[in-house]
């Protein structure tokens, strides 16, 4: 009875969550087109002055049929309702103005590698962070933590784009190795094979170290913070007292509760993983979702730039929906409230 | 053209082990017809400028035996040509491509290697810059044309056009195609497809708005007449001197860039389901599905591979089929040839990587990850790191001839819509004072270490429209002068901290714009801030984003401004002449006066005087006038008013251009000018480049 009554209680809570989303995404979705019509000029500005710069021209009969074209000349409002009754309507998210093409055939590769660099990287820094942060509390003031710590500070206080150059720096030095990207060039537009994705398999370490460090010296003092309130509240005490054993005294009740933080990190590495790191992305010259966002914003790639920020939005409200629940799962409290 | 006689020597000693022996003598016949056909088709192409059609002729007819005797030797033992890529020699022999013989045309473009003939071999790996880097791709894989610059950027040449014939009056251009010549799916090329790009794309209102200016005489737009499957003629209502180089010109591809049996499947003419397709693809109308498969322009043939091209490398992966990747591939129906009668291209492939950020590109370079790119890399604050890592990299430096006419110009607003300081910047001793006022030397020495010239913004020395008054006319320092004319100017009053006073009494203060990536003018200008000063007029640089800089220029909101400076050497002066009459959108001096220019009704349109008027009307005789001598003579006497107005204030000759090479890349023309208008690298022919050993 009480779990039929727990499983309503978790489902109306799902469903009251699903329901926010929808405002929401609107909301975002309308902020984000008004901000990236904000810079002055729009596309064929940037377009304009680039080629200017380079010593190229466009003759204006080309100019005002691009214009024509793209329906740069409609109010911003309007430019807003035909895009999004599109992908309401036909799932088309409009053309991207700088690559001539679709948006649907653009992002969905670069989406597929940015999922795996994000989901490959919370791994990293879950199995670097939870280990270490309970050391660091279980032994506080120790040797042990005081290099955590060091470590931890340092991680936190470089930037990643840094450590992604000195890393590239090293390996070209070192190494000889290529720089950048998630593939040899032999292997850049190759099918699939067994090759390639050893290839992959080479490169990406790399952007996972980097993209990690901050995420994990965060956690470990999250962790450490965290499990330390816990351990000294009564409940701990008391178990010790009755003579449970330590390490299964650890594991089984402070850690579970000071685990919190790791679930709602799903809700948030994935906008900071695919916003936060674009400068990491351009660096590396890595193959996901941020240096086209960063390009497509510059260069005023109105409906390109738009998806994506859709799309992002939609990748965190989805993570916070299911970190929520997750949470909810986990600790009874949240789903009463 | 000027080495033919020891080249052919060189070549026959120097032929591939492959087909040496029994056919040697044979051999050397051949080169010395060929030899005999090259020097009269290069002395034609030089010539062309001056349309000597007539003597294109004969050249044509010399060439066709000489080729049909090259097909029956290049044969191999097994029937087989060598005189293409091995693994075409292989798909030969499997049955899977057709024998070279019957994929080249009867008159193949024989081509003389800029050092060697080259071997096969090879990936030219190069970058590209995110979305909206067409333009190198077209600089390196895409630029063969109707005709094509020489090399030297002397003249144009034959390219997909064998010969052409001019009318006395240049108002009817006839040019012969290539018999058996063929787009890169083995579909002959014909008259029939330029006539598609004529009737059906540049006369059709849907796709073609309006025809672009170079193929209209005044309103009225050029006609093509197909004469036979092999000829085609332009005819155009008034005289178009200027015809032949717009072709060869970045405008130029849209010409031979139709093939009809692939587009027609995109075009509402021939195919009335068209835009239920194009909506399945995600497209709006069929205009939009058809562009985004051929979209004309320089640039627009990149983003799709399945469009058959007439380039020395097909596309295998298109822009934007992938956004990591470029891939081209050598095209086997390529149709020149190199002087032993092998097909070109040498190098197997092109990769372009796409990148987001230079500082990638440059470490890459560095890396020797890049084979050949000038593009975003060379400018002048990275020669250094290039210069040092030569070795490492194992690339080398190659000179190119900087095509600019200064390495910045600054120009004033002279439509500035503030009457105030409309008056102030259209006072000619304001500038000129302000010119001499600039300490150029102490600038060369500290941003270009040393290199340069004191320059104002003209045509180099060596150009044939170099104007010594022009270039030199008040460069030297000297701050008497500078104060003499800015006092002459009528500015003689100063306020307590010594700045001169305007006409309605305030401080004369304005600021230049420049835009972040310049960072060599923004250093240029905190510079001229100082000098200025001294002089008592308040400058200060306003360094601004690209897309804003150029909308504050659309609705003359600046004071005044840098950018960059074309039409130094060459066909650039004529075909680019932005910095001495405002016919361009970047004559920045004076934009309200090109928008008269473009179309006096433009509500920001501002009437000329009647000196720039009159500079109008002798351009449009430049345009109008075939003969070379003439045409330069009307464009020297636009750059003598241009001197008299003193437009733009230049600072020095612009550093040399460079570009970066693998080491064992061969055949790169040295020298090879840096500009737009001469697409560089194109012109030089990168399909002869070839890797050593």
């Amino acid at each position: 009875m009480a779990t039929a009554s727990q499983a309503i209680q978790m489902l109306q809570y799902m469903f009251r969550r699903l329901l926010y989303m929808i405002p929401t995404l609107i909301v975002i979705s309308i902020i984000a087109f008004v901000i990236i019509q904000l810079p002055p000029g729009d596309y064929l500005t940037v377009y304009v002055a680039e080629l200017a710069a380079q010593g190229e021209d466009v003759n204006e009969a080309t100019l005002a049929q691009l214009q024509e074209r793209y329906g740069l000349g409609l109010p911003w409002y309007q430019q807003y309702f035909r895009w999004m009754r599109n992908i309401i309507l036909k799932g088309d998210f409009g053309q991207s103005f700088t690559w001539g093409r679709p948006v649907n055939q653009l992002i969905w590769d670069r989406i597929g590698f940015t999922m795996l660099i994000t989901f490959a990287t919370t791994l990293f820094i879950w199995a670097v962070a939870l280990p270490i942060g309970i050391y660091s509390a279980t032994h506080q003031y120790s040797v042990g933590d005081y290099v955590a710590t060091f470590f931890g500070f340092l991680g936190l206080a470089i930037p990643n784009f840094l450590l992604a150059l000195v890393f590239m720096y090293l390996a070209v030095r070192l190494f000889g190795q290529s720089v950048g990207g998630l593939f040899s060039p032999a292997y850049q537009d190759a099918p699939w094979t067994l090759a390639k994705f050893w290839d992959l398999l080479s490169h990406l370490w790399i952007p996972i170290i980097i993209l990690g460090t901050a995420g994990t010296a965060g956690l470990v003092r999250i962790m450490r913070a965290n499990l330390l309130d816990e351990i000294n509240k009564p409940y701990v005490i008391t178990a010790r007292a009755k003579g449970v054993p330590e390490r299964r005294l650890i594991w089984r009740y402070p850690v579970r509760v000071a685990m919190n933080p790791f679930i709602s990190t799903i809700g948030w590495t994935l906008p900071t993983l695919v916003s936060g790191s674009i400068i990491v992305a351009v660096v590396l010259n890595l193959p996901t979702t941020g240096p086209l966002l960063l390009q497509s914003l510059m260069q005023q790639d109105m409906f390109l730039a738009g998806s994506f920020i859709l799309l992002v939005s939609c990748l965190t409200v989805i993570g916070t929906l299911i970190s929520d629940i997750l949470l909810a799962w986990l600790d009874p409290r949240i789903r009463y409230e | 053209m000027q080495q033919t006689q020891p080249m052919w020597k060189q070549f026959t000693s120097r032929t591939d082990a492959k087909t040496r022996g029994r056919r040697a003598n044979q051999v050397r016949t051949l080169f010395i017809l060929l030899a005999a056909v090259l020097a009269i088709s290069l002395l034609v192409a030089c010539g062309a400028a001056d349309t000597s059609g007539d003597a294109a002729m004969p050249a044509a007819e010399a060439a066709s035996p000489a080729s049909g005797d090259q097909e029956a030797m290049a044969e191999a033992d097994d029937g087989v040509s060598m005189n293409q890529a091995p693994a075409f020699q292989e798909m030969v022999r499997a049955g899977t491509l057709p024998p070279l013989a019957e994929r080249l045309p009867v008159n193949p473009l024989v081509v003389e290697p800029v050092e060697n003939i080259g071997r096969y071999g090879g990936v030219w790996r190069a970058g590209l810059r995110g979305g909206g880097d067409r333009a190198w791709i077209y600089r390196t894989v895409g630029y063969d044309q109707l005709v094509n610059w020489t090399p030297d950027w002397t003249g144009v040449r034959p390219n997909v056009a064998e010969s052409w014939e001019v009318s006395d009056d240049s108002t009817e251009y006839t040019f012969k195609l290539r018999e058996g010549m063929r787009w890169s799916d083995g579909e002959p090329f014909t008259a029939d497809d330029i006539m598609f790009w004529y009737e059906d794309v540049i006369l059709n209102e849907e796709l073609t708005p309006t025809v672009p200016n170079w193929l209209r005489s005044g309103d009225v737009p050029v006609v093509v007449e197909k004469i036979d499957d092999f000829t085609v003629k332009f005819i155009f209502a008034e005289p178009n001197g200027v015809f032949l180089l717009r072709l060869a010109a970045p405008g130029g591809p849209p010409v031979v860039s139709y093939p009809r049996h692939f587009m027609e499947q995109f075009h509402i003419k021939y195919n009335e389901e068209v835009t239920a397709e194009a909506e399945e693809n995600g497209f709006e109308d069929w205009v939009a599905y058809f562009q985004s498969v051929n979209d004309g322009g320089c640039c627009g043939y990149y983003t799709n591979s399945d469009l058959p091209v007439l380039w020395a490398w097909e596309l295998e992966t298109a822009y934007g089929e992938n956004t990591t990747t470029v891939r081209a591939v050598r095209n086997p129906y390529y149709w020149k040839v190199d002087t032993e009668g092998n097909q070109l291209p040498y190098i197997d492939e092109v990769v372009f990587n796409v990148g987001n950020d230079v500082e990638i590109l440059v470490l890459q370079t560095i890396n020797g990850e890049i084979d050949y790119q000038d593009r975003h890399i060379a400018t002048n604050q990275n020669k250094a790191v290039f210069f040092d890592n030569q070795e490492t990299g194992g690339y080398r430096l190659t000179n190119r001839l900087s095509s600019n006419s200064n390495a910045m110009e600054i120009s004033f607003n002279l439509n500035h819509p503030d009457a105030v300081k409309n008056e102030i910047f259209n006072n000619k001793d304001f500038r000129i004072g302000l010119s001499y006022a600039i300490n150029r030397q102490e600038i060369i020495d500290l941003i270009f270490i040393g290199q340069g010239e004191p320059w104002q913004a003209a045509p180099m020395p060596e150009s044939p429209y170099y104007n010594e008054r022009l270039a030199k006319q008040y460069t030297e320092y000297d701050l008497d002068k500078a104060n003499q004319h800015l006092d002459k100017a009528g500015y003689t009053e100063r306020d307590a901290e010594g700045f001169r006073l305007g006409p309605d009494g305030n401080r004369i203060s304005f600021t230049i714009d420049v835009i972040t990536v310049a960072q060599d003018q923004i250093d240029m200008l905190e510079l001229i801030s100082g000098y200025w000063q001294e002089v008592g007029i308040e400058m200060t640089p306003n360094v601004l984003d690209r897309s804003l800089g150029q909308q504050r220029l659309e609705v003359l909101e600046h004071d005044a401004n840098t950018w960059g400076a074309p039409g130094g050497i060459g066909f650039g002066t004529l075909l680019d002449p932005r910095n001495w009459i405002p016919v361009h959108g970047h004559s920045r001096y004076g934009y309200a006066w090109y928008l008269y220019w473009i179309n006096p009704e433009n509500p920001i349109a501002q009437e000329p005087p009647e000196v720039v008027l009159k500079q109008f009307d002798l351009y449009q005789e430049v345009n109008a006038t075939a003969d070379p001598v003439k045409q330069r003579e009307l464009m020297i006497e636009i750059l003598e008013i241009a001197a008299d107005e003193f437009y733009n204030i230049g600072i020095t000759k612009p550093p040399t251009a460079y570009g970066i090479a693998n080491q064992k890349m061969r055949n790169i023309m040295d020298n090879m000018p840096a500009a737009w208008q001469y697409p560089t690298p194109g012109p030089a022919d990168t399909f002869q480049w070839y890797y050593d050993e």
